[in-house]
């Protein structure tokens, strides 16, 4: 039988004037993940503890943290990996703050749903069955499309904690992993969406993104391509 | 619904009758929306950046990598006699303008600044203090030009 | 933002690890210390049409005080550092090195160093040479 001291940071804006941090020690056999951690302290000791889950398999983004000073998600961080001593859970830095570990991702989503996150295609004259893809073509959404939308680069970036407008990493992503996509025929519908000064243009690079990412992607790069896409576009008159 | 799920142009309708939810968001899409554009003030900044780096490079080890020791008026004007470093010299002066300025208000408007109009007045306000600042520029330098 | 709005959405809780994020603070700063030198350049070099040379030729024997020398050495370094960040931001434009980007930063900034150590040279042997009597009564 081990043990593993949680240090929670709690607040919940409708009673508490400010934050404190709660000590809970979690017995566990063998591997204990965060979030099952979370869960323990939930079902045993503490029925307020507020946090988000879904999937508990690092697929659905739900569970973000800011766990030991570094982006994690709850559910694939097991506390075996960090280092000796108390497991410290905050929630994700500069996002409003519903309560205890729950962030408000409203502004996240409405901004992911601005770079309109679909294929846009002529539908007048698709075909009645699937639209082919080479292999190729598809490596290029190997990287982007292992995007979970959990929040991490969105919460680590300057440029979002400086504006509340900007798009962020994220849904800039999202964006390139649709305008790279070979299926997408996309030509001036969601250009002036990324092509903005409140999109592409407020990435200073400064890679916080490429730190925070959980699944280790690089929304740095997909920002780049889509201000190189811009440009052959605009310039060049290039349609993708 | 359409069948195929990846082929609509247009987000899925949401259910009618429904009142949109309540928003405890930040974010409006008509300042992003106000906010197109800005490739050219992205591009301008690479081009005077490239300009700069083998201008400057030119500027300043001449004037003082292989003249260091005591300026004056006089040795300034020896080198600036010379049409090349006057061609160096202007189009050091316009690049450093636009990229300092233009550099200036990415700073600005990082975090002031929402709406359209004041936006569009900085644009302005920082294009006729460049101008001004490159034709002063120009005055000073006049004599060499002339020359 | 109040304090308790800051403590709340844990506003700074060690984003400051990144490299990057270092770079594009110290590239900013920088950039913001060249456009104020900048103005202040033109209007020293402009001054010998408002009043003649011999304005101008005053602030030029100014500006060779050890105390100038040094600060020329302090914006030395920020044109430095600005333009070699500013490389590695261009060569990322391009699509290169981002997931290498530490390794760039490094191999500029050595660069950097480099120049920064040439011009450092220039200006204590020039120091030496000319104000071998110290700092004082040269103004």
């Amino acid at each position: 039988m081990s043990e593993a001291r949680f240090r929670i940071k709690r607040f919940d804006p409708a009673s508490d004037t400010a934050p404190r941090y709660d000590t809970f020690v979690v017995p566990y056999e063998g591997n204990l993940t965060v979030l099952e951690g979370l869960f323990s302290i939930q079902e045993r000791q503490d029925g307020s503890l507020s946090f988000r889950y879904c999937c508990r398999a690092a697929v659905c983004g739900s569970c973000a943290m800011y766990i030991n000073g570094r982006y994690r998600l709850a559910c694939q961080t097991n506390v075996s990996q960090l280092p000796a001593g108390d497991v410290t859970v905050e929630p994700m830095p500069h996002l409003p703050l519903v309560r205890d570990l729950v962030c408000d991702m409203t502004d996240f989503f409405a901004k992911y749903e601005y770079i309109k996150p679909w294929l846009i295609r002529d539908e007048a004259h698709d075909p009645e069955r699937e639209i082919p893809q080479s292999p190729k073509a598809r490596r290029k959404l190997d990287m982007p499309i292992d995007c979970i939308l959990c929040g991490c680069c969105y919460s680590s970036c300057p440029s979002v904690w400086g504006e509340e407008n900007y798009l962020g990493p994220a849904a800039l992503l999202k964006a390139y992993r649709f305008e790279v996509d070979s299926r997408d025929q996309a030509r001036r519908e969601r250009l002036p969406n990324f092509d903005n000064e409140r999109g592409v243009y407020r990435c200073h690079t400064i890679t916080n993104c490429m730190e925070a990412c959980p699944k280790e992607l690089n929304p740095t790069e997909g920002i780049q391509w889509l201000k190189g896409a811009a440009v052959r576009r605009r310039l060049f008159g290039r349609l993708k | 619904m359409n069948a195929q799920a990846t082929g609509h142009s247009s987000p899925p309708p949401a259910a009618a009758g429904t009142d949109p939810a309540p928003t405890t968001g930040r974010m409006r899409p008509s300042v992003l929306d106000s906010s197109r554009g800005g490739m050219w003030g992205w591009l301008g900044q690479r081009v005077t950046a490239v300009v700069l780096i083998v201008g400057l490079l030119t500027h300043i080890v001449d004037t003082h990598l292989f003249n260091l020791g005591h300026l004056s008026y006089l040795n300034i004007g020896d080198r600036l006699g010379s049409s090349f470093f006057v061609v160096i010299d202007i189009s050091l002066l316009a690049a450093a303008i636009f990229h300092g300025l233009n550099g200036a208000r990415m700073v600005v408007l990082d975090y002031w600044l929402q709406t359209r109009a004041s936006r569009v007045a900085l644009t302005i306000a920082l294009w006729v203090l460049g101008s001004a600042t490159f034709v002063y520029g120009l005055w000073a330098l006049w004599p060499w030009i002339a020359k | 933002m109040s304090p308790v709005d800051a403590a709340a959405t844990n506003v700074g809780a060690g984003n400051w690890k990144g490299l990057g994020m270092w770079a594009w603070l110290l590239f900013r700063i920088a950039g913001i210390v060249l456009v104020i030198y900048l103005f202040a350049h033109i209007g020293v070099i402009s001054s010998a049409r408002w009043s003649g040379h011999s304005t101008l030729n005053s602030a030029l024997t100014l500006f060779d005080h050890p105390l100038f020398v040094l600060l020329d050495l302090l914006l030395v370094w920020a044109v430095l550092f600005h333009a070699l960040n500013g490389v590695r931001i261009l060569l990322m434009d391009f699509g290169l090195g981002i997931h290498r980007h530490k390794a760039v930063f490094v191999v500029c900034m050595a660069v950097a160093v480099v120049g920064l150590g040439f011009f450092a040279l220039k200006a204590f042997s020039y120091i030496a040479a000319h104000h071998a009597g110290g700092l004082g009564g040269l103004v």
